[in-house]
C-alpha cells in the first residue's frame, strides 16, 4: 500500500539533528541508562496503555493487496467534501490571520508503512452506557428539555461525571456502575419529565388520548427516538403497559406520557448502546446494521441520539453501504451538533476546565476553556487545517482573560481570532493557555505533571503511578532539592537510579514548557531566582538513541506535528473518542487504516471523522457467543435489533 | 473500663419491642443441628480509617484496644498482618489502593476498582446464587464525609471490580431502608387516605418494575448481548435493586409475614442526632479543608446507626454488609475533650487547622494517634457489644454477635519510630463467627489474604485470592490453622 506523500516524513527521516543538550548532567547519564531502557519501559508501563511498543501488530485478517474485507475500498470522505462548514466562533474573528500552517511542512497523521493500512478487524462489543454529555445532549435534541445545573452536579444528587482513567472518560472498558448512579438517573429522569412541554409529548405519536391506540403510538414514536431504533413487539408491549398502568390509577395522557419517558431514560436500551452481539457466527466481524450505526454516527458526531433522517436512513437501509454512510456524515458535519463533538474533543484533552492555579477563579477557568475550545473548533471548522497543523500552528482564538494571559491587546470584544506568532514561545495549540493551565498544575508548572500529561496525550503511553514504596526517597528528595527549579529538580530526578527508568519518559516532554507558568503565562528566560530556563528536550519515543531533540519550542512543536508516532497516536485518541473504548491492538491496527484514508482524504477533521467512520472498529463489530449461563427462561419473544 | 461513649437512644421505642428472632440455620441449638460447622449465616464488615500503630496494638488492652476488653473472648486480633499488594500495585493515592484491598485481598485492578468481590458480597452470593431471602441484600452504612475517591468509603464490592453501596449515613434514612415507612397508607391531615400520594408512589413502582423488567430481559438468556456486556448490565441491575427501596418505600414491611412470624417488632421511628455537619454534606475535604465535627454528634449518630444495623440483622431484613467508622485516610477533623486510659486529648486545640490524617502520617504525633484511635476502637466495640446484647438472644440463646461473623479492618500500620504509610503491623480482627474461631492476640506476620482465606473456611468457600484475580500479584494463602476452632 502505498502512503503516498508520507514517507517523506516517517519517523526514519525525521530525526533532526541532535541539539547542544550536552551540559545536562542527563544528557550525559543517559548515555549509561541505555540497557536499562527495555527493562525501564516495562517497568513505566501502566495498566491501561502500552508503553514503548512502537511495533504495530498486524492484524490477521490483512488482505495481500490491502483491500478491505468488505470488498469495498473506503471512500475518501473529506477529498469530496472538503472542509465542513461549521458555525462561526465568533463575530470578532479577524479576517486578516494569517495562515501559520503555510509555513510548517505537512505531515501524514499516521506511521509510513506500506503494509500498515490492510484491514483490520472489528472488536467483541462491550455495550457502553452513554456518555453524560451524550444523556444531556439527547434530552435536550429529543425531549427538549435542558438539564438544570442541579441535575447535572453528582454532589447533589445529579448525573455523575463521566470517570475513568485516559484521556478520555467515557470508555465503556473503564465504566462502572454504582448505586448513586442509578438513584441519579432516577431522580433526574423523574424531574426532567415534568419539563416536557405538552407540545413536546403531542409530537409523538398521532393523538393524545388515555387510549390504547394513543399510548402505542407514543411509545413506538418517543422510544424509536430515545433507544435509537423501534421497538420491538416485546418492548412495544412493555411500555403500553406502562402507560396503561397509569391510566387505570387514575392517571391522565400527560402522566402517562411522561411515566413511560421516566422509565425509558433509565431503561438499558437509553442508557447502553444495545447492539445485537450475538447475530452470525461467533469470531467472525459483521457490519453492523443500519439503527446500530445510525446510533454510533449520532453518538459520535452530535454526542447525541439519531435525528428522524438519520433513523430514516437507516430504515430505508442507505446506511448499509460507504457511500450511504458517507452521505449521511457529510450532512451531520454541516450541522450545528457536529461542533459537540470538536467541543467535546478537546474539552477532554485539555482539561482546561479543570485548571487548579493559584488564584485562578470560575471566570478566567471557563474563560481558557472556552479559548481552547474555539481554538480547536476554528482551525478544524473554519481553517479546514489538518492534525499535524495543530501542533504549529499559531493562531488562537481568544477572549480577553486568555488575551491578558498571553498579554495581547484585544481591539473588539469576544472571541477573536489573532495571530501569537509574535509572542514568545508561542507555537502549536500546545502552547495554548488553556491547554497549559489544563495541566493541572497550582504554582510552578510541574515538569512531573506536564510530562505525565503530555506523554499520555501525545504518545498514548501511561507512565503508572508513583511507586509508594518510594515516598521516603521522596520527602529527602524535596527536602534536598528546596530552592532549586524544576529543570533542576529534573536533572537531579534523572540522575538518581531510582527515577530515572521512569522520569526519563516523560519528563522531556515538559521541559519546552519551563517558560510558562501553571496558567499558562509567559515568565521570561529566567526564574524568579535569575536563573535560566532552558527550553532543550527530547521526545522520548521507543529508544532512547532515537529519541528525537529540540532546542525550543519552534522545533519541537515541528518534531510533534511530524512524528509519525505523535501522529498514530492522536489518530489512536480520535478512534477512542469515536468508539468510546480505551486504544488496544485493535484500535491500534484500525489507526492505520484510518490514518490511510485520512491522507487520501485530505487530512482534515473531515477526512479524519470520515476515515474513523469507514473503519472496521467504528462500522463493525465481532460477534460473540450466545451467552448460555443465565438459565432464567424468559417469556417475552426473542429481541429483535436493539429492543 | 469506663463508659465512654455517650449511650443517648434515638431510636423511638427501642425496649418496648420484641426484638426479632428468625430462625437461621445457625440458631439451632447444638444438640438439634444436623451438622456442628453450619457457617455463620450474616456476615458485617466494619472499617475504621487511619489504622493503628502496631507498638500501641502491643500494649493488648491498656492501649487503645482497650474498649475489646469485655469482647475479649469473642474477639480474635491481628496486630501483624501485610498489605504490601495495595502499595506494590495499581494506582492511586496509597488510601485509594488499600481501600480497594481490604475486605478483597487482591490489589486494585484499576483504579477506583477492586480486582473482586469483598468478602460480604462473596459469601452472599456462595450462600444465595439467586439472592438472599431477604428484604435487602446487603446494606453499606457508616459515618464518613471525605468523597475524594470511591475507593477511601465504599467497602462493598462488585463480582466485577465496582464499587457497590455508597455507605448511608443519615439514621432516619437507613430506617427506611431497612424498616420502610411507618405509615402504610399515605394520609391527608384531616386523617383520610391521601389519594394523591398513593397514585404517586404507584406511578414510580410501575416504573421502576419496568425498568427492572428490561434490565431482566437484557441478562437473560433471550438478550441479543454476549456475556461482557450482561454482566456490565447486570451490575446496573443490582444497583436499581439496592435502591428500589430508597425510591419506592415498601409499607408492608412493618406488618409483612416474615417481620410477623419472627415477633418482629419495629420501633415507632428514629431521629437523626444532631450534627453540626450535615448528613448530606456533598463534599469533604481533606487535611486542613475535613470537615470537623463534636465527636459526641458523630459518635451518636455511628452508635444509633449501629443499632440500626443489630436490628435489621435480627429481623432478618438483612444478612450482609459493611460499616464504616471514617473512610480510608482519616479525613475527618473532631471537636471536643476526649478522656480516655488516663489522658485527655482537645480534638479542637490538639488538632487545630489539620485533620487526623497529618496526624498519623507525616506528623508523627503518636500520643495524639493514641486517643483518636481508641476514640474510633470505642465506637467499634460499642456496636459489636450492641451485637452482643444479652437482652436480645436468639433461638440458640446466643447473641447475635456469637452467631453473626465481623470481620474488622484498616489502613494502614506502622507507628512508633515508623512514618509514612506503612502496609505493615496491620489490624484486622474477627468477632463472633458462630464458634468457629478461637478468640485471642495473633502476632504472626501474615498477608490479609491468609485471614480473609481462613475466615471463609468454615463457608467452604476458596475466594480465589492472589491466584489470577489481579492479573500480576499472586499469593498463596496460607491457612492460619490456630484461628480455627
Amino acid at each position: 500500500m502505498d502512503f503516498a506523500g508520507s514517507t517523506a516524513h516517517c519517523w526514519a527521516v525525521n530525526k533532526v539533528g541532535v541539539p547542544g543538550y550536552g551540559l545536562l548532567p542527563s544528557r550525559r547519564l543517559r548515555r549509561g541508562m541505555l540497557p536499562l531502557v527495555a527493562l525501564a519501559l516495562a517497568a513505566c508501563s501502566g495498566p491501561s496503555n502500552t508503553l514503548g511498543d512502537s511495533a504495530i501488530p498486524v492484524p490477521s485478517s490483512t488482505a495481500s493487496d490491502g483491500a478491505s474485507t468488505l470488498g469495498v475500498p473506503p471512500p475518501p470522505l473529506g477529498a469530496a467534501t472538503g472542509p465542513a462548514a461549521g458555525p462561526a466562533v465568533g463575530s470578532g474573528v479577524d479576517p486578516g490571520v494569517t495562515s501559520p500552517a503555510s509555513s510548517v511542512t505537512p505531515a501524514p497523521a499516521v506511521p509510513a508503512s506500506d503494509e500498515a493500512a490492510a484491514v483490520p478487524s472489528a472488536r467483541t462489543p462491550l455495550a457502553p452506557r452513554i456518555s453524560k454529555q451524550e444523556y444531556t445532549n439527547t434530552i435536550y435534541d429529543v425531549l427538549g428539555v435542558s438539564l438544570t445545573a442541579e441535575e447535572l452536579d453528582a454532589a447533589a444528587g445529579g448525573i455523575m461525571d463521566d470517570a475513568g482513567d485516559g484521556v478520555f472518560k467515557h470508555f465503556t472498558d473503564k465504566q462502572t456502575s454504582t448505586e448513586q448512579q442509578a438513584l441519579a438517573y432516577f431522580n433526574v429522569a423523574e424531574s426532567l419529565v415534568t419539563r416536557i412541554a405538552p407540545e413536546t409529548l403531542q409530537t409523538f405519536g398521532s393523538c393524545s388520548e388515555a387510549t390504547d391506540t394513543c399510548a402505542a403510538a407514543f411509545v413506538d414514536a418517543v422510544g424509536q427516538r430515545l433507544f435509537r431504533s423501534p421497538l420491538d413487539e416485546r418492548a412495544l408491549g412493555v411500555y403500553a403497559a406502562l402507560f396503561a398502568a397509569v391510566t387505570e390509577d387514575g392517571g391522565d395522557y400527560p402522566e402517562a406520557a411522561r411515566a413511560v419517558v421516566h422509565a425509558m431514560l433509565q431503561a438499558p436500551q437509553f442508557l447502553f448502546h444495545i447492539e445485537n452481539e450475538t447475530s452470525g457466527t461467533a469470531g467472525t466481524d459483521r457490519r453492523l446494521d443500519g439503527y446500530e450505526l445510525a446510533a454510533r454516527l449520532a453518538s459520535f458526531v452530535w454526542v447525541s441520539a439519531p435525528d428522524t433522517t438519520l433513523l430514516d436512513a437507516a430504515a430505508a437501509g442507505k446506511l448499509d453501504d460507504d457511500a450511504g454512510v458517507t452521505e449521511q456524515v457529510e450532512r451531520m458535519l454541516q450541522d450545528p451538533k457536529a461542533q459537540r463533538f470538536t467541543e467535546t474533543f478537546i474539552s477532554q484533552f485539555s482539561r482546561a476546565r479543570l485548571a487548579t492555579f493559584d488564584g485562578a477563579t470560575p471566570e478566567q477557568v471557563a474563560a481558557l476553556h472556552e479559548s481552547i475550545v474555539a481554538t480547536f473548533q476554528h482551525h478544524f471548522w473554519e481553517a479546514g487545517r489538518s492534525v499535524a497543523d495543530l501542533f504549529t500552528t499559531t493562531e488562537f482564538v481568544v477572549n480577553e482573560p486568555v488575551a491578558e494571559i498571553l498579554q495581547l491587546k484585544l481591539t473588539g470584544t469576544g472571541l477573536q481570532a489573532v495571530d501569537v506568532g509574535q509572542l514568545p514561545e508561542r507555537v502549536g495549540f500546545l502552547t495554548h493557555p488553556g491547554m497549559i493551565a489544563g495541566m493541572g498544575d497550582r504554582a510552578i508548572g510541574s515538569f512531573v505533571n506536564r510530562g505525565k500529561y503530555l506523554l499520555e496525550r501525545l504518545l498514548c503511553k501511561n507512565p503508572g503511578a508513583f511507586p509508594a514504596a518510594a515516598q521516603t526517597e521522596l520527602d529527602a528528595f524535596n527536602r534536598n532539592t528546596e530552592g532549586f527549579n524544576e529543570r533542576e529538580r529534573a536533572e537531579v530526578r534523572m540522575m538518581r537510579p531510582e527515577c530515572w527508568s521512569c522520569h526519563t519518559q516523560f519528563e522531556p516532554l515538559a521541559f519546552g514548557f519551563a517558560r510558562f507558568d501553571a496558567a499558562g503565562r509567559y515568565v521570561g528566560e529566567m526564574d524568579a531566582d535569575g536563573k535560566a530556563l532552558p527550553l532543550d528536550g527530547w521526545v522520548p519515543t521507543s529508544s532512547e538513541d532515537d529519541s528525537p531533540h529540540y532546542d525550543n519550542v519552534s522545533e519541537y512543536m515541528q518534531i510533534l506535528a511530524q512524528d509519525t508516532t505523535v501522529q498514530q497516536c492522536m489518530t489512536e485518541h480520535f478512534l477512542e473518542f469515536a468508539t468510546a473504548h480505551s486504544t488496544d491492538d485493535t484500535t491500534k491496527a484500525n489507526a492505520q487504516y484510518v490514518g490511510k484514508s485520512y491522507i487520501d482524504g485530505g487530512s482534515t477533521l473531515v477526512a479524519m471523522v470520515g476515515a474513523v467512520v469507514q473503519s472496521p472498529l467504528f462500522s463493525q463489530l465481532q460477534t460473540v457467543a450466545v451467552d448460555t449461563s443465565t438459565g432464567a427462561t424468559q417469556d417475552a419473544p426473542a429481541a429483535q435489533g436493539g429492543n | 473500663m469506663s463508659r465512654i461513649l455517650p449511650r443517648r437512644s434515638f431510636l423511638h421505642g427501642l425496649g418496648t419491642v420484641a426484638i426479632g428472632l428468625p430462625f437461621l440455620e445457625e440458631m439451632r441449638p447444638r444438640s438439634s443441628r444436623a451438622q456442628d460447622s453450619d457457617p455463620p449465616m450474616r456476615l458485617l464488615t466494619m472499617f475504621f480509617g487511619l489504622g493503628l500503630p502496631r507498638d500501641q496494638m502491643l500494649e493488648d488492652f491498656k492501649g487503645p484496644l482497650e474498649p475489646y476488653e469485655p469482647l475479649k473472648d469473642k474477639m480474635a486480633i491481628f496486630r501483624n498482618l501485610e498489605l504490601k499488594q495495595s502499595h506494590d500495585y495499581g494506582s492511586g493515592e496509597p488510601h485509594f489502593k488499600v481501600g480497594d484491598v481490604t475486605f478483597v485481598g487482591d490489589p486494585q485492578s484499576k483504579e477506583y476498582e477492586a480486582s473482586g468481590p469483598s468478602l460480604e458480597q462473596l459469601v452472599k452470593k456462595a450462600l444465595h446464587p439467586d439472592g438472599p431471602p431477604t428484604l435487602l441484600g446487603s446494606k453499606s452504612i457508616g459515618m464518613w464525609f471525605r468523597t475524594g475517591s470511591v475507593s477511601q468509603y465504599t467497602r462493598h464490592w462488585n463480582f466485577d471490580g465496582s464499587p457497590g453501596e455508597r455507605p448511608e449515613r443519615r439514621p432516619t434514612t437507613i430506617f427506611e431502608e431497612f424498616f420502610g415507612s411507618t405509615t402504610e397508607t399515605p394520609t391527608t391531615p384531616g386523617g383520610g387516605m391521601d389519594l394523591e400520594v398513593a397514585h404517586a408512589t404507584h406511578t414510580k413502582r410501575s416504573v421502576l418494575d419496568t425498568v427492572l423488567g428490561e434490565y431482566q430481559f437484557y441478562t437473560g438468556d433471550r438478550s441479543p448481548l454476549g456475556s461482557e456486556s450482561k454482566l456490565k448490565l447486570s451490575v446496573h441491575l443490582d444497583n436499581i435493586r439496592s435502591i428500589e427501596r430508597r425510591l419506592v418505600p415498601v409499607e408492608q414491611t412493618l406488618t409483612g409475614p416474615m417481620a410477623q412470624e419472627a415477633g418482629c417488632a419495629i420501633p415507632d421511628g428514629v431521629t437523626d442526632p444532631g450534627t453540626d455537619v450535615p448528613y448530606d454534606l456533598p463534599q469533604g475535604g481533606a487535611g486542613g479543608s475535613a470537615p470537623v465535627i463534636q465527636y459526641t454528634d458523630f459518635a451518636d449518630a455511628f452508635q444509633l446507626q449501629g443499632q440500626l444495623m443489630a436490628l435489621a440483622l435480627r429481623c432478618d431484613v438483612v444478612r450482609f454488609g459493611s460499616m464504616l467508622f471514617v473512610g480510608a485516610g482519616g479525613h475527618v477533623g473532631f471537636r471536643g475533650v476526649y478522656e480516655a486510659l488516663g489522658e485527655s486529648i482537645d480534638f479542637t486545640s490538639d488538632l487545630p487547622g489539620t485533620s487526623p490524617h497529618d496526624l498519623y502520617f507525616h506528623n508523627n504525633r503518636w500520643d495524639k494517634v493514641r486517643l483518636h484511635q481508641h476514640l474510633a476502637q470505642a465506637n467499634l466495640a460499642g456496636v459489636l457489644q450492641t451485637f452482643d446484647d444479652q437482652n436480645y438472644l436468639e433461638a440458640n440463646g446466643k447473641t447475635l454477635l456469637d452467631n453473626m461473623l465481623v470481620v474488622m479492618g484498616t489502613d494502614y500500620g506502622g507507628g512508633g519510630t515508623t512514618t509514612g504509610h506503612v502496609p505493615e503491623g496491620v489490624f484486622h480482627a474477627i468477632a463472633g463467627g458462630h464458634g468457629h474461631f478461637k478468640p485471642g492476640f495473633y502476632d504472626d506476620v501474615y498477608n490479609i489474604i491468609d485471614l480473609y482465606y481462613t475466615a471463609l473456611k468454615p463457608y467452604g468457600i476458596d475466594p480465589g485470592m492472589g491466584a489470577g484475580r489481579h492479573p500480576k500479584y499472586r499469593h498463596d494463602p496460607i491457612e492460619i490453622s490456630e484461628l480455627l476452632v
